[in-house]
């Protein structure tokens, strides 16, 4: 591991283009420590974003098809913008042609696209871990929904969930056990937004192999690998990928899917309208090929435009191995000042090892009033930003917790590149205060 | 806001030490079984997912068992829910909602439970919550519509027994 002098250099130039990692309230400067959530943005998208609205601040469409709707000076210069953020997230991801990226809200939106547009029918089964973060459960057991009412049968099992390791780890033989000849869909987050775990690649591989031999398809959610990880589809052997690229420097309200040409353009639409179609009739509808046929409506252009200078940034500028060796650094020193603190009334998730934990680390206590303590204490001192709350795993919070009564009483830290280990030492001091004296903290709830 | 001596000492004694990591107290357990009611009940200002859930077992007009689950974060609201869980247990449905919540007069039985010192009015505010919670789960356990809930003051530093200056 870098010295920490070295890791600290680093730190001050990887900061330096935050403009929000430079404010100051009470003397003080933000620590930010909800990057699992969502990341800040350097200049250069803040940029790239404002360049949209004063320089071409018009609409686009009509480029999938090789259409288009407007040749103008503005259209023009939006278009190559827009070409360039495709073909940065096609990169990135290694897709085959940059028509397999689809733009999305978010990972949510992505899923909710994958979930909505496959031709299930009743009997085929849907197979995700018990920790899968809400948009990647919710979609299916929508879905799993459709199929009852379509069969007429209300108890009919659509979705069914594989267990994680006691840790919380993943557990490659009962992922592969639970695969059957009625799996359809394999739909799996790749990192976990609670408490950090991933799915090594190798599993991945295996997983996929398995999937595809009884004619499934392997659905990745990757809103929390893609930005800390190389995350390349075609080696991983993946069907269909989707992320958020607001949670790798991205504007806000940004994401995409990746999905593999034949099967992304077998979907069913599932928003339709403006740009989505080659062309309508009264009483009938053609829809363009794929990624139109997804995209309604006027897009986030802004969004689009900073897309590339943020992928660009997290991917060439800074480096995963840059963003690798900072986090395990980082959650390492969080995780030897918070583990010893462990008692009967707060304790860690996840495995011990910071190594399977990526960047995040999350407390949990029987008290709320505890938890709630450090968010609370930890902003009024020090302006430490955390998330508190079931983090969007509330089916596997409560399948694991609720006996305890722990299942919502939940903080989680999670570090990106930029933060420092002065941040995480600042946070530790707080925490262990509290943990160590709790019922001394809990005025001012 | 400061957490009164009453609420702390009610929290610490006979809440906080009875929970850990593998325990917890059966008041903030939930049921094996389906309620037969449930109502929630957003008692705590600021954090927009502070919702206080109550459910209930009953059989016909009598409620047999209660429970309550939150992500509670102020230990006045774990102590209002957990004593309103025990009074509501083996009463029936006509007595729980004839209280009035907004009559602090009616809270006596609960400020009974807390014990002192004094009357506080942190405890006033979570007591008016929980009180209307677990009405709107009786409502629901009955078949009845849940109510709005009414504005509640905001808590105050004021003790509602004028007669303790500590």
């Amino acid at each position: 591991m870098p010295a920490y002098s070295d890791l600290h250099a680093d730190a001050l130039a990887l900061r330096a283009p935050f403009p929000a990692l430079h404010r100051s309230r009470g003397g003080k400067p933000p620590i930010y420590f909800n990057n699992t959530c969502m990341t800040l943005r350097p200049q250069v998208v803040i940029d790239a974003i404002r360049r949209y609205y004063e320089e071409f601040p018009t609409c686009g469409g009509g480029r999938t098809d090789g259409t288009t709707r407007l040749h103008n000076w503005f259209q023009d210069e939006l278009r190559e913008h827009e070409a360039r953020a495709r073909e940065a997230a096609a990169t990135l991801v290694n897709a085959a042609s940059p028509d397999e990226i689809v733009w999305t809200r978010n990972a949510s939106e992505a899923l909710n696209i994958v979930a909505h547009g496959l031709a299930l029918e009743p009997g085929d089964e849907i197979l995700g871990s018990e920790r899968e973060h809400n948009s990647n459960l919710v979609p299916w057991l929508e879905a799993e929904r459709r199929l009852r009412e379509r069969a007429g049968d209300p108890d009919l099992v659509v979705r069914r969930f594989f267990e994680l390791r006691e840790d919380g780890g993943f557990d490659l033989e009962k992922a592969l056990a639970a695969i059957t000849p009625r799996t359809k869909v394999l739909a799996l987050g790749h990192a976990s937004n609670l408490d950090g775990t991933v799915v090594p690649d190798d599993a991945i591989r295996t997983l996929a192999k398995r999937v595809h031999e009884v004619g499934g398809i392997f659905v990745l959610d990757g809103a929390q690998s893609v930005p800390h990880r190389r995350v390349d589809v075609q080696d991983l052997g993946v069907d269909f990928l989707a992320w958020s690229i607001h949670k790798m420097c991205g504007p806000t309200g940004m994401g995409a899917l990746w999905g593999r040409y034949d099967l992304l353009d077998a979907l069913d639409p599932f928003v339709v309208g403006g740009d989505t179609i080659a062309d309508t009739w009264q009483d009938r509808v053609e829809y363009k090929h794929a990624p139109g046929r997804f995209e309604a409506g006027l897009q986030d252009y802004a969004g689009i435009v900073g897309t590339a200078p943020a992928i660009e940034f997290v991917r060439d500028t800074v480096g995963y191995d840059v963003i690798h060796e900072r986090e395990l650094a980082l959650n390492t020193r969080l995780t030897e000042r918070l583990a010893p603190l462990q008692c009967d009334h707060f304790w860690l998730l996840g495995p011990e090892d910071p190594a399977e934990r990526g960047g995040v680390i999350t407390m949990a206590s029987h008290s709320g009033a505890l938890i709630n303590a450090i968010e609370r204490v930890g902003d009024e001192e020090a302006n430490v930003m955390v998330r508190r709350g079931m983090f969007c795993v509330n089916a596997y919070l409560h399948r694991r917790f609720d006996r305890t009564d722990s299942a919502k009483n939940n903080l989680r830290a999670s570090v990106y590149f930029y933060n420092t280990l002065d941040e995480c030492d600042v946070f530790a001091d707080i925490v262990e205060r509290i943990v160590k004296n709790p019922l001394d903290f809990m005025d001012d709830a | 806001m400061a957490v009164s001596r009453a609420v702390r000492r009610y929290y610490a004694e006979r809440i906080f030490a009875h929970m850990g990591r593998d325990r917890a107290l059966p008041n903030f357990t939930p049921f094996d079984v389906a309620p037969t009611g449930h109502a929630a009940v957003e008692g705590c200002r600021g954090g927009g997912k502070n919702i206080t859930e109550f459910s209930l077992l009953g059989e016909g007009e009598r409620i047999t068992d209660a429970r309550v689950s939150c992500g509670l974060c102020n230990p006045a609201m774990y102590v209002a829910a957990d004593i309103l869980v025990d009074w509501v247990r083996d009463k029936g449905c006509e007595e729980i909602l004839a209280l009035d919540a907004m009559d602090v007069a009616a809270l006596a039985p609960f400020f009974a439970v807390l014990g002192g010192p004094g009357r506080p009015d942190d405890a006033r505010e979570k007591f008016q919550y929980a009180l209307l919670g677990v009405q709107n789960a009786v409502r629901d356990h009955r078949g009845e519509a849940t109510l709005p809930l009414p504005q509640i003051d905001e808590p105050t530093d004021k003790d509602w027994d004028e007669d303790d200056d500590e």
